[in-house]
């Protein structure tokens, strides 16, 4: 063992590649003769090639294969295959009450979710102190951010529970109240499942917010603190305007992830009670696997990327305009 | 080096020693199935006579199948009910099962679309007789005069009760069996006294859920039907009318207990907190086991047909049929494999029965065997009764727009009305879009 060294290990490999020299001659022999700017442009687009092909095969084209599919009778199966031109969105936009309804809920959701970054906020707050074993709360306040969406779902189904098989039901039972049909009402489902979104995603917002705030120069604050600014004064005119990155970041995200909320719906609700929790990716689904009608699944899918999209851009020039992004 | 090679060698044969032998040479079968998931309780059973409930007897005809014989092996794929979502995306990737279980009105979908192997030539080569099959049974799985599956049973909803608490009212026989009412005025009473002496509601059902008793409740109407003479859903109508009024009379009474999904109904019944409950014939073999169970709430179980209270008996049904999803042109030796365990399923279609589902079998329904399972007796006018959901395209969306509209009825976002006109609306934007 005594000839064996990782510098000799590391002279192996690098001599290893030399197998690949004639593979790479004519790319050098082109690198060469290129101008020393285009050089060092070139060589970045080949490092990035590998990726943007994969990113376009799995990406980009499905992207275009949903505009397509949109336009089609088309089953999950791949059986009945027909063009139908825009006849999938006539239905969508006149008549389908159930997308209509699945609509609003979706924007109810994402009303009532994005309160989320503001909670998120105050843990993080809470959480930027130079107090010992900080790291432990900050590593508890994160932890359902980690687990699977199956098991956050089916950990407040029980917890929420209409009959006395609920923890809070089953508790309420004690004192003779209840039960209360936290999943069988309408709009207490609906809360419900906003809940427990905001359980399983606060930590990810805390978690920026806090990267944002060890951002901000404590510097700043001492020099406030000369001026006789007051607590409220420095997260005024410092904390905030030094989370406004990390602000927009999370506002663009989080309206994002609330349009595509599933998970939580599939587990919990089902879309019940009456299609009360239904919301557009559910309706997607039911549409696509349920029903076999992934054409008409997938235009439902092209409003969705319509409405995302002006919903980004109008954030972004938002954001642009307070400053952020320059 | 040379200790290398040696060391890889050994390696080699270790692995194909680990490997048995016959599952080398086996043909591979893939059983895609639901009722649940339970190999940590029967994964190694291979007596029958050892399982109990859906999945415990499923598994176990599966191992035993498998240690049977040599030539075939059969992978159990489980998949959450009804399995549907599983087998369009396997079908969409080219991967479908050899074999799996599907409700039996769904294989017009599937067959309209070849999807499905045609049995009708081949099964008796396989040793299957498809003249035992009972004519109800048989409905399930024929599609355009060609038989594309061979049913597992006929299952369907039945009224178990808790006959101590009927006693308890006084709603009992003199031979202790509970003094069953017919017609809406009887069933009426029965639920005012059960609920005046216990306190409890008479009735237990799950109400997010109600499609399949309200289907049962229009077809026990004069003329009452789902579907019109042309195809089309037909829910907006007077008996439909008339059966969702009922349900929400009998929640505003009182008499059921309302806002409880599944598994929430099943607790309430089993806990002793109402007369009875609505559930199929696969729960029969269940609580009755828990009858057994010293600690249990139910002390004397009885199960009978579900109520009729309109002018004829119906009661909703399905029935869990093997479908061969290899299309028209299966591999050869796949086939015969999957049809040599079909034919297994299909002989111990007596073991499954013990489930509480009805068997399909025309042997099988009148071997004494079957007729003195536990409780059969009781629910034996329920094959007669058996009303099957219509057999079209909207039937794919039937029960999940029923359930969601009934819902908004019964929990007040709707008015029954407006719940049924919605339903056909949404029932017939199904139907027609082409």
């Amino acid at each position: 063992m005594s000839g064996i060294s990782l510098g000799g290990l590391v002279e192996g490999a690098l001599n290893s590649l030399e197998i690949f020299d004639p593979v790479v001659a004519p790319y050098r022999g082109f690198h060469e003769k290129l101008p020393p700017k285009m050089q060092q442009t070139f060589t970045a687009f080949m490092f990035i090639l590998p990726f943007g092909i994969l990113y376009a095969i799995f990406t980009i084209l499905p992207i275009f294969q949903t505009f397509y599919i949109s336009l089609h009778k088309w089953e999950i199966m791949g059986t009945n295959i027909r063009y139908i031109g825009l006849r999938n969105f006539e239905r969508l936009i006149t008549r389908d009450t159930q997308f209509h309804q699945a609509f609003e809920q979706t924007i109810l959701f994402v009303a009532l979710t994005i309160p989320i970054i503001f909670v998120g906020l105050f843990f993080a707050l809470m959480l930027n102190r130079p107090v010992r074993g900080i790291g432990i709360f900050r590593t508890i306040f994160y932890l359902p951010n980690i687990m699977a969406v199956t098991v956050i779902g089916l950990i407040w189904a029980r917890v929420f529970a209409s009959s006395g098989r609920g923890l809070i039901n089953a508790f309420l039972e004690n004192f003779n109240a209840g039960p209360i049909p936290f999943l069988d009402q309408g709009n207490l489902a609906t809360l419900v499942v906003s809940f427990t979104t905001l359980w399983w995603t606060v930590g990810f917002s805390m978690l920026i917010f806090l990267a944002g705030l060890q951002d901000i120069s404590q510097a700043l604050y001492d020099a406030a603190k000369v001026d006789g600014a007051n607590r409220w004064q420095q997260f005024r005119h410092i904390t905030i305007p030094g989370l406004r990155r990390p602000f927009a970041f999370l506002c663009i995200l989080q309206v994002i992830a609330s349009f595509q909320i599933f998970g939580q719906v599939d587990v919990m609700t089902g879309g019940g009670p009456a299609g009360n929790t239904r919301t557009i990716v559910y309706n997607i689904f039911e549409t696509s696997f349920l029903y076999f009608q992934v054409g008409y699944g997938t235009a439902m899918a092209v409003i969705m990327f319509a409405v995302l999209l002006v919903i980004s851009l109008l954030q972004l020039a938002l954001f642009r305009d307070q400053g952020v992004g320059n | 080096m040379y200790r290398l090679k040696a060391l890889l060698v050994v390696a080699m044969l270790l692995v194909l020693v680990a490997t048995p032998i016959a599952a080398q040479d086996a043909v591979e079968v893939d059983f895609m199935r639901f009722f649940g998931e339970c190999a940590d309780e029967f994964g190694e059973t291979t007596d029958l006579s050892e399982a109990y409930g859906e999945c415990g007897i499923i598994q176990t005809l599966a191992n035993s199948f498998n240690a049977s014989q040599d030539e075939i092996h059969v992978n159990t794929i489980v998949v959450d009910w009804p399995g549907v979502t599983e087998l369009n995306a396997n079908l969409a990737a080219g991967t479908p099962p050899d074999i799996m279980v599907l409700h039996g009105r769904r294989i017009p979908n599937y067959a309209s679309r070849g999807l499905l192997t045609p049995l009708s030539d081949i099964l008796a080569g396989a040793g299957i007789d498809a003249d035992d099959l009972t004519e109800s049974a048989r409905g399930f799985v024929e599609w355009q005069g060609e038989l594309y599956g061979i049913p597992l049973d006929l299952h369907g909803h039945l009224w178990h009760i808790n006959v101590g608490l009927w006693a308890e009212a006084g709603l009992v026989n003199d031979d202790g069996t509970p003094d069953i009412p017919y017609g809406m005025d009887e069933f009426l009473s029965h639920a005012e006294t059960f609920k005046e002496a216990t306190g409890l509601p008479f009735l237990g059902m799950w109400t997010n859920g109600l499609s399949r008793n309200w289907m049962a409740l229009v077809y026990q109407q004069e003329g009452g039907t789902v579907e019109g003479e042309d195809g089309m859903p037909n829910v907006n109508n007077e008996a439909g009318l008339n059966a969702l009024n009922f349900l929400m009379m009998l929640r505003d009474e009182g008499h059921i207990t309302d806002n409880v999904d599944y598994g929430a109904s099943q607790e309430i019944f089993l806990k002793g907190e109402n007369g009875g409950h609505i559930n199929g014939t696969w729960v029969v073999n269940f609580y009755d086991n828990q009858v057994a169970d010293p600690e249990g709430a139910l002390k004397n179980y009885y199960v009978h047909n579900f109520p009729t209270v309109y002018d004829q008996p119906a009661a909703w049904a399905g029935s869990h049929a093997w479908i061969i999803p290899q299309g028209d042109d299966p591999d050869p030796a796949t086939l015969e494999a999957t049809l040599t365990f079909l034919d297994y399923l299909n002989d111990n279609n007596i073991e499954w029965a013990r489930t509480g589902h009805s068997a399909v079998n025309t042997s099988v329904v009148n071997s004494d065997v079957y007729n003195e399972y536990p409780h059969r007796q009781e629910y034996a006018e329920f094959v007669p009764s058996a009303v099957i959901p219509p057999r079209e395209n909207w039937s794919t969306a039937f029960e999940s727009v029923m359930d969601e509209e009934l819902s908004a009825a019964m929990i007040g976002e709707k008015t029954p009305e407006q719940a049924l006109i919605d339903a056909q609306t949404r029932l017939e934007d199904f139907a027609l879009f082409e």
